[in-house]
């Protein structure tokens, strides 16, 4: 096991990003010559170098560092993703307000502590706010319902 | 004089009455989020752009500097009264700022931030308006040899600013750069990277991937398991708002020495608030003949950085709108504004939009003014946004980016790059890499891809060109030096400590 697990992460996520990237541009870009450059020559250097930088942050790792999961905000993270596809679904078929109002409700209950009841308020004062300021302030067309 | 005229010209533009309305709500509203407890100028900005979408050029760009201003007095204002500096910059304010405050003198620390924050905007804006005029006639000079080595230093320095390991900070650089490929491509009109998808083909949305890195990731960061949520404890009593004149006349020296190293330092690429703040509070604490008292309430320790945290600020505009090049993430912001609105930064803004040019600078002025008669009269407002609990602030925070990233473009796919961004954005977090050089790569990188090859052509595929041309081969070779500098362990560990902070 790596001792300074935050730089293998990283390590690999450049790693990874630099390799698809490559394959994706070999496979759909035409790369062309430095004098007459196609599409994918700039996109080809910059994943190599994402590729060798990646291996570079891997062997030159620093200090011991953990990746705990326990620590990361893992409900909220979900809920708050959940709400923001919730709106972006919800927009064109059922309305502005029953939208903005099921992201509120959702997004106020990422937080454990916050009860039903209070998250039903603030999700109401927070639909009632964003109307007034995009759809009267600012005059976006939005189909309310 | 020439220089009068155009003066005039900005005032003319920036008294208008429908931009001076712009200009007020921009650093009402930027003062407003900005004073919110974890929101940077950055994460404030991006959250504010899309207001700015539905109106002229010239007063979009009014309102976001005003907006920017704001943003950065609602930081140091945090940062004094609560200790909860929303980005590096203020966080140097908070060191002395946060103690005058548990000394009871708040209301003094938060006037000697607005005055020295309003003389260093009045120095600047002069400055500015010297200045872009000069460097414009040698922008016009350049060849994309020479753009495409200022771009790659830019890149560079904004890497020594950031946090933590320089690898990854350069990491996060080419994935921007990557980022910045998705797209049409502009010589061909080939697709690149747009999984088939006709969404991507304008490129990935600015607003989508800021507001997701920077706004919505923040709100993750606050909801972590074991921290407090919202601000802790209680504002302490305001105390006193005016200085007196021994505290003012202790606070004047630091002011204009902070000026005038905030000035210098902004138009550094990768320079602005953050380095100024700190290069002004190191020497302010060299010259004390009391530094004891640095840490401890000292009162050159809120003036002098303030000052050089707003003068660093207005001349950061100064790369951009000349150059069209971004030293910072901030700036990276504007241009991408600017963008959208239809004018490309670059040396031709000031010939072909004169009054936009002007207009700005005048703003920048008239913003600053707006802030000393907003902030000293509304503390007690402020103070009371602060004791806004953080479980109703972030679900209107996250409601308030998604509705205005929608509303950008009008279309719902920029909703999905936006949570896809909030998560890759707390996952880098996790992994101790930085956004901001991320964000300056995504922008700068269609215009570092044009110059390489613009230049290649130019020179029939031969590299050796890039060192052949003088003014290109020294900026490389000052990126270069750069690198090897901050990869030396010696000096990075020195490096860690200037930036402790937090």
């Amino acid at each position: 096991m790596a001792e300074d697990q935050k730089s293998l992460g990283a390590g690999l996520a450049f790693l990874s990003l630099g390799a698809s990237l490559l394959l994706y541009a070999y496979l759909t870009l035409e790369m062309g010559t430095a004098r007459q450059m196609g599409p994918g020559y700039f996109p080809r250097f910059i994943s190599l170098c994402l590729i060798v930088l990646g291996a570079a942050i891997i062997f030159a790792s620093g200090p011991a560092s953990r990746i705990d999961l326990r620590h990361w905000p893992l409900r909220q993270i979900g809920m708050v993703g959940v709400a923001i596809l919730i709106f972006a679904i919800g927009l064109d078929r059922v309305g502005f307000l029953a939208s903005a109002f099921a992201m509120a409700f959702v997004t106020a209950k990422a937080r454990k502590e916050t009860s039903l009841w209070q998250a039903t308020v603030i999700a109401l004062a927070i639909t009632v706010f964003c109307t007034a300021v995009f759809r009267q302030g600012l005059g976006i067309p939005f189909q309310l319902y | 004089m020439e220089f009068f005229d155009h003066l005039a010209m900005g005032f003319g533009v920036a008294l208008s009455p429908a931009n001076i309305g712009y200009c007020f709500l921009g650093a009402l509203l930027g003062t407003l989020v900005g004073v919110l407890p974890g929101l940077g100028p950055t994460a404030t900005i991006a959250m504010l752009l899309p207001l700015t979408f539905s109106i002229s050029p010239e007063s979009a760009l009014i309102m976001l500097a005003g907006i920017y201003y704001g943003a950065q007095y609602g930081g140091s204002t945090t940062a004094i009264l609560v200790n909860l500096p929303g980005e590096a910059s203020s966080a140097v304010t908070a060191i002395d700022g946060y103690q005058m405050a548990r000394a009871g003198k708040a209301g003094t620390a938060l006037s000697i931030a607005a005055i020295g924050s309003f003389v260093a905007g009045c120095i600047a804006t002069f400055f500015v308006a010297l200045c872009a005029p000069l460097l414009m006639t040698v922008a016009r000079s350049f060849t994309p040899f020479e753009y495409f080595a200022l771009i790659v230093l830019g890149l560079i320095c904004s890497i020594a600013l950031a946090r933590g390991s320089i690898l990854k900070s350069l990491g996060m650089v080419f994935a921007g750069l990557a980022l910045g490929c998705v797209g049409t491509d502009v010589y061909t009109g080939d697709a690149r990277f747009t999984f088939g998808s006709f969404s991507l083909s304008d490129g990935i949305s600015i607003v989508a991937l800021s507001v997701g890195l920077f706004g919505i990731t923040e709100i993750f960061r606050n909801l972590e398991p074991g921290r407090n949520d919202g601000p802790p404890g209680t504002v302490k009593e305001i105390g006193r708002l005016y200085p007196t004149r021994a505290e003012l006349r202790s606070a004047s020296g630091p002011i204009f020495r902070g000026t005038m190293v905030g000035s210098l330092l902004g138009v550094l690429p990768g320079g602005g608030a953050l380095l100024s703040s700190f290069a002004s509070y190191t020497i302010e604490k060299k010259l004390s003949k009391t530094p004891e008292r640095f840490g401890k309430g000292a009162i050159e320790g809120v003036a002098g950085p303030e000052s050089a945290n707003n003068a660093g600020a207005q001349t950061s505009f100064i790369p951009m709108l000349t150059l069209g090049i971004p030293s910072n993430a901030v700036m990276a912001l504007m241009a991408g504004a600017m963008i959208i609105q239809g004018i490309v930064p670059g040396p031709r803004v000031m010939v072909t939009h004169p009054e936009l040019f002007w207009g700005i600078i005048v703003s920048m002025w008239i913003g600053n003014a707006m802030l000393v008669v907003l902030n000293l009269p509304l503390v007690g407002l402020w103070v009371k946004l602060l004791k806004i609990p953080y479980a109703i602030l972030f679900p209107a925070i996250v409601a308030f980016c998604v509705i205005g990233t929608y509303t950008v473009n009008n279309t719902t796919f920029d909703l999905y790059l936006l949570t896809m961004f909030a998560v890759l954005g707390y996952l880098f977090s996790r992994l101790d890499c930085e956004p901001a050089p991320l964000l300056l790569g995504f922008v700068l990188g269609p215009l570092l891809e044009e110059n390489f090859r613009r230049a290649l052509v130019l020179s029939r595929g031969d590299f050796s060109a890039f060192v052949t041309h003088p003014i290109s081969a020294a900026l490389l070779l000052a990126a270069v030096g750069l690198l090897i500098i901050m990869l030396l362990p010696q000096i990075r560990t020195r490096r860690e400590t200037v930036f402790l902070e937090d």
